[in-house]
């Protein structure tokens, strides 16, 4: 969770490239690594040129706004010392011909400023020299004491700042200004100012900023709440981590005092001031104001019970105000422009600016400056610029240990006190780190609880021991020994201790836990329930990430270890253990295997489904021994991957199997929704009869709904009856004109075209609407049946399209057209026929959850474009009518999909299941195959078995034919041989489609097996040795 | 200074209480029990053990506050007990429990046992966590007292009896969290110090930790202190 203090970007674009600026960054990259900066100030580099060629190269430094013009590698020895070390940026690197104010401007028009124009707290941040007193009276420093102690009465002082509404920026968020008004009465013969300089939270690191950059912007601070509360003696309590925030603290002291703005007599009046620096010792606990006065006290840094308040008996008993770094940092500004220009910023309870520390999987981490109330969506997308490596936002944590997580469904939230803490997180003192689709939430809460653990200080038990309890229970959570009811356990005693711990820590230390409970329910009853980490994290539920990540459980790092062996025959038979249709899903797989393979880290993911389809090339010489049913009798409605997958499973138990499909073929939407170019026919025939050879009867052209009733069915003796006739109905546009002649849905084209119903497609110009894979099939068949033009409509761009990137890529090459950010509005029709599709251009706007961005209409953006075809493929739904007429099964009204209990997978009608796109919506083939093993289960589970399908591989496959450690390092090309463009389109009939894709030789996948870095064999050693 | 006389509502009762004194002593001048386990009459309050929370009404604030440390205000209203702050002590207890080695049928402190009377009077009779038991030292190294840290609380009862009343300072708590631990003159052996069995410190321990040697088992079961009576607060030195 390292952070950067500062961030360097140094433009790579053409000009400063060619001057260059590549030198400079690795020259500057071993300075920093010399002087053990590496991890706190980071580089990165801006391929799009940053718009200052004339001045090339230049290195940006944010968040000090600095630019830095024709930098030569001997200037970056300069740069780190002077500016990095010391903080005095290098000004003769500074081009004066550039005003100041411009460059820095021009860097805020970055989205990474344009969010943080306002800047209060850090307004001298990088612009000043923080060692020098005159740069900071430059930039009308203590010009705020000298009105206070002159001008104002001290009751005045408090009553601005009361005025203004800043609230305590260091967790709370109480009113400051109250808070100054009780020390301020508070009786006592000396009255102390503390502030709290004890940043703790893990990832947090603003106040550190603000000392080591602006000090005498907290000393002067300090001061005017002295003279506000009728104190002379303040307290700087800084961590021992800090030792430059020290140092400059020290040395602002020295010169305040020397200036005579600090010490007797301060700007030559009755007020006298003075401050003393305490180092503490680093525990987490010393940030809370009452351990932290014990601290200074010289006594053990715990906290002791409130009240009584730090106001009314504090240091040593005396009324002592306590205020964080960032409090102090404001109110200078606020006595210098006044408590209503403060209030004017930020909401209506929260006002003013936060300071946050970005930081976890987010594009710029580090440190920024927002008005209250921004949304954590502009702070994470325009600010932060997203999630890296095209992976997803899952969640945002604010607050460190003593906050919550916030999910995407609550991207919106104003970053305010009150919303914060509405939602079970709190502002805390502004660590916010993101989370992506790799993070494992149940593992976050463990994380927090270990460090609640370690940091308690032990004094009273609901702490103590409670933070212990917790993480037992969320630990043996993520090792799969959790049970269901531990997550009231974990609730109840969260509850408890919010309620009676002594302190804020033990009272904040479950927030992480309620509030991925109360988010992210789903994950823990995932660990519980399925023993199953999604994100890939809980290392010990899984055995490989990529095992974990297929949707049908399948043992790829097994496997790929048999075939790196050359043992194809064993890696098919330990793929067909959890999936019966390798062949089928070596070609339309959508691999999210090879997404979470480690090699992809290093170099390149193994190509795990393109070693599958060459071991499935060996089930041509498979036979299988049927299997003698001995148990009940069960309907299966449809052939597709999922109702194949069942049939088989069931079929391996000992059931009875008959599927019914209302086409003359099998394959459901593999045979009629994917083209033949892609998976070519005589496979599924080829992996279907394997199913057959079980004993599993297909009867063929027997449409349930139709000719026979689900009554009937039953009345049969079939025990269980499973719907898996996946999604076939193709979604309206949704404009006018969508029902003239020629106008088709995507999968209602490519079912007639596959089924052989004559559709005219020669010579025609065809317009296909959609980015997803049924778009990408309908286009490239349309090609195939000599379509004049294909044109893809998609109304975002091309790297948001979900369609397989592979997918895409043939298209363009096969010369598909495509237009992006447009979408249709109306199709116009001549005599019935469609002719013209009138559309508009869109823009790209803000963010939507997925971190895509969402879009908006253009004005006045219209044209029109002709054509003869048009194939809306923007989504399809199931037919699940005759279900609902017959036998009232309850539908989903707006998915049309069937209801299913969690539990057991069956409709509200005993008996019958449905499964893939009937009960899951829409998805992948091998989604539902996943869901197909998981129906399966629940049906042998229904008709009384165990529901356990496989068991799971114990021992590690060795390695014997070759030395692992030569293909640690190195990687080959690994090419397959595709289809020529001019050998695509010479089919004549639809059947005839050749396959595109043509596979590896086996020497290529020998190879390509041997670079897999056995990430399996870790867990099952471990297991191994605990047997 | 005189003792101004104030008045505060306490689970519904009017009560009569002095300025500045706690809300625990002004709810036993009342007669209203409540559980207690690191306060005792002798010593200062620190509000470590939490037992005795009570809900302060109309603060606005959720969390409960340790009665023993929490000065009575004119007005204020209490409530001291609920089925909600019950079960919350209860779950206290079953931390403390939890911790280490609390197992009474095995401790020769049952019957005349703080902690074990509390849990009785609270009907605190099943801990649903796991036992921590972490293996601690016995030091027996005094003739006449034995220190079983296996059987500690950490309430904090020596270290300030020992500062407090004998004068002694031979107490204090080492470590942090989960790994705090009572430690005798900085892991010292309680043999080589001037402690003695009469000691306030040693006569109030509310658990097994600190017991005086040759008492065991005396009392025949039935006839030991809580056994004839629920605990009604701290107990008293010899
Ligand atoms: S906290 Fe009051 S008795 Fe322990």
């Amino acid at each position: 969770m390292a952070t950067a203090r500062l961030r360097v970007l140094i433009c790579t674009g053409k000009v400063c490239e060619k001057k260059g600026a590549s030198a400079v960054e690795s020259a500057l990259i071993s300075r920093l690594v010399q002087f053990g900066l590496n991890d706190e100030i980071k580089v990165s580099t801006a391929k799009d040129c940053v718009g200052y060629c004339k001045q090339a190269p230049v290195m940006m430094i944010y968040p000090d706004n600095i630019l830095y013009g024709k930098v030569k590698v001997e200037d970056v020895e300069e740069i780190v010392e002077e500016h990095f070390l010391k903080g005095r940026p290098v000004k003769r690197l500074i081009d004066d011909s550039l005003d100041a104010k411009d460059v820095i401007d021009n860097m805020r028009k970055s989205n990474f400023f344009k969010g943080q124009e306002l800047r209060i707290v850090m307004e001298n941040a990088g612009v000043i020299n923080p060692e020098s007193i005159d740069e900071y009276i430059g930039r009308d420093g203590y010009l705020a004491l000298g009105k206070a102690v002159t001008e104002m009465k001290p009751e005045e002082v408090v009553d601005e700042i009361t005025r203004s509404g800043l609230r305590g920026r260091g967790g709370g968020g109480f009113p400051t200004g109250v808070k100054w008004g009780f020390v301020a009465k508070a009786e006592g013969e000396k009255k102390y100012v503390v502030c709290n300089a004890d940043e703790g939270d893990p990832g947090a690191f603003m106040d550190r900023n603000i000392l080591e950059g602006d000090p005498h912007r907290i000393i002067e601070a300090m001061a005017i709440a002295g003279y506000a509360i009728g104190s002379d003696h303040g307290v700087v309590y800084c961590r021992a981590e800090y030792p430059l925030a020290i140092e400059r603290i020290e040395l602002a002291v020295v010169q305040a005092k020397e200036m005579g703005l600090l010490g007797d007599n301060v700007f030559e009046t009755d007020f006298s001031f003075d401050i003393e620096l305490r180092v503490g010792a680093g525990a987490f606990v010393c940030g809370e104001e009452t351990a932290l006065l014990r601290s200074i006290e010289g006594k053990r840094g715990q906290p002791t019970p409130k009240p009584p308040f730090p106001a009314i008996s504090g240091l040593w008993g005396m009324p002592t105000l306590i205020n964080n770094v960032e409090t102090f940092a404001n109110i200078c500004p606020i006595i210098r422009k006044g408590a209503d220009w403060f209030a004017s910023i930020g909401t209506e309870k929260s006002r003013g600016t936060k300071v946050f520390a970005l930081a976890g999987r987010i594009r710029n981490t580090g440190i920024v400056e927002v008005p209250m109330g921004t949304t954590l969506r502009e702070i994470i997308f325009e600010i932060g610029g997203g999630i890296p490596d095209g992976k997803q936002f899952k969640a945002a944590q604010t607050g460190g240990p003593s906050g919550g997580c916030i999910p995407r469904e609550h991207l919106d939230i104003p970053m305010e006190y009150d919303s914060l803490k509405e939602i079970g997180s709190m502002m805390g003192s502004g660590g916010l780190v993101v989370m992506d689709e790799d993070t494992c939430m149940v593992d976050v809460a463990k994380f927090f609880m270990e460090f609640c653990v370690s940091e308690s200080c032990g004094k009273c038990p609901p702490c103590r021991v409670g933070t212990k309890q917790l993480y037992d229970i969320v630990d043996r959570i993520t090792k799969g020994e959790g049970v269901i009811e531990d997550l009231e356990k974990l609730e109840e005693l969260s509850e408890m201790m919010k309620q009676m711990s002594l302190c804020g820590l033990g009272q904040s230390a479950p927030n992480p836990i309620l509030s991925t409970i109360r988010f992210f329910r789903n994950e823990y009853e995932d660990h519980i329930l399925r023993k199953k980490c999604k994100s890939g994290v809980c290392q010990a539920l899984f055995t490989s990430p990529c095992e974990n990540a297929c949707p049908c459980n399948v043992d790829a790092a097994g496997y790929v270890q048999l075939a790196a062996e050359g043992k194809f025959y064993e890696a098919l038979e330990l793929h067909r253990e959890r999936n019966p249709l390798p062949a089928i899903c070596g070609r339309v797989c959508h691999h999210p295997c090879m997404d979470k393979c480690r090699r992809g880290q290093t170099d390149e993911s193994i190509n795990i489904r393109a070693i599958k389809r060459y071991i499935s090339n060996f089930e041509k010489e498979l036979t299988v021994k049927p299997i003698t049913p001995t148990k009940e009798k069960v309907a299966i409605v449809g052939t597709g991957p999922a109702g194949l997958t069942i049939a088989y499973f069931l079929a391996k138990k000992g059931y009875d199997v008959t599927i019914f499909e209302s086409m003359p073929y099998p394959g459901g939407t593999l045979r009629f929704g994917i083209p033949a170019y892609r998976l070519p026919r005589e496979v599924i025939d080829q992996e279907v009869k394997l199913i057959t050879d079980l004993g599993v009867r297909i009867v063929y052209g027997v449409r349930v709904g139709l000719n026979i009733s689900l009554d009937r069915l039953q009345e049969l003796g079939y025990k269980a009856v499973c719907i898996a006739i996946g999604a076939r109905v193709s979604y309206l546009l949704g404009v006018n004109g969508e029902h003239l002649a020629g106008v088709m849905g995507g999968m209602d084209f490519l079912n007639k075209v596959n089924i052989g119903f004559p559709i005219q497609v020669k010579g025609k110009r065809v317009i296909v609407v959609g980015g997803g894979n049924t778009a990408m099939d309908a286009a490239r068949t349309a090609l195939r049946m000599g379509a004049k033009e294909v044109r893809v409509l998609y109304r975002r761009l091309k790297e948001d399209m979900p369609a397989l990137k592979e997918e895409i890529e043939e298209g363009i090459n096969e010369g598909i057209k495509f237009t992006f950010l447009v979408n249709p509005v109306e199709a116009i029709g001549e005599d019935g026929h469609v002719v013209k599709m009138k559309c508009v251009r869109m823009r790209l706007g803000s963010y939507d959850d997925t971190g895509r961005r969402k879009t908006s209409v253009i004005e006045n953006s219209e044209f029109v474009l002709d054509v003869d075809l048009v194939i809306p493929a923007i989504g399809q739904e199931p037919e699940t009518n005759f279900a609902e007429v017959e036998k009232n099964i309850l539908i989903d009204p707006k998915y049309r999909t069937f209801v299913v209990d969690e539990e057991t997978h069956m409709t509200n009608i005993p008996g019958i299941f449905a499964a893939g796109d009937d009960s899951t919506g829409p998805a992948m083939a091998a989604d539902a195959i996943g869901d197909g093993q998981v129906v399966a289960g629940a049906i042998d589970r229904y008709l009384g078995g165990d529901g356990v399908l496989w068991e799971k591989r114990k021992e590690i496959i060795p390695t014997d034919s070759y030395n692992d450690d030569n293909y640690v390092e190195t990687r080959k090309e690994f090419e397959q041989y595709v289809l020529p463009i001019e050998e695509r389109f010479n089919n004549s009939t639809i059947e005839d489609f050749v396959e595109v894709e043509r596979g590896f030789s086996r020497d290529q996948i020998i190879e390509e097996a041997r670079h897999c870095l056995h990430c399996d064999r870790a867990s099952l050693s471990c297991t191994n040795e605990d047997i | 200074m005189k003792k101004e006389k104030i008045t505060i509502t306490v689970d519904g009762k009017e009560v009569a209480a002095y300025a500045g004194e706690t809300i625990l002593d002004a709810a036993k001048r009342a007669g209203i029990y409540i559980p207690t386990l690191c306060h005792h009459p002798l010593l200062s309050n620190t509000g470590a053990c939490r037992m005795c929370v009570v809900k302060i009404e109309g603060t606005g604030r959720q969390n409960l506050n340790s009665s023993c440390t929490t000065p009575v205000n004119d007005g204020m209203v209490v409530t001291t007990e609920s089925p909600e702050i019950k079960k919350m002590r209860r779950l206290n207890l079953e931390l403390i429990f939890s911790e280490r080695n609390h197992q009474c049928p095995f401790c020769e402190k049952s019957g005349n046992c703080e902690l074990q009377a509390v849990a009785y009077r609270l009907g605190m009779d099943y801990v649903r966590f796991p036992f921590l038991w972490p293996k601690k030292e016995v030091d027996a190294s005094h003739p006449d007292i034995i220190h079983d840290a296996n059987r500690c609380m950490l309430c904090g009862r020596c270290v300030r009896s020992s500062e407090e009343v004998d004068k002694k300072g031979v107490f204090a708590i080492k470590g942090r969290g989960i790994d705090s631990d009572v430690t005798v003159n900085i892991d010292g052996r309680l043999g080589d110090t001037e402690v003695t069995k009469d000691d306030v410190a040693i006569q109030i321990c509310p658990t097994g930790s600190l017991c005086e040697k040759g008492l065991a088992y005396s009392e025949r079961y039935g006839e030991r202190r809580f056994d004839m009576k629920p605990i009604e607060g701290p107990v008293e030195p010899k």
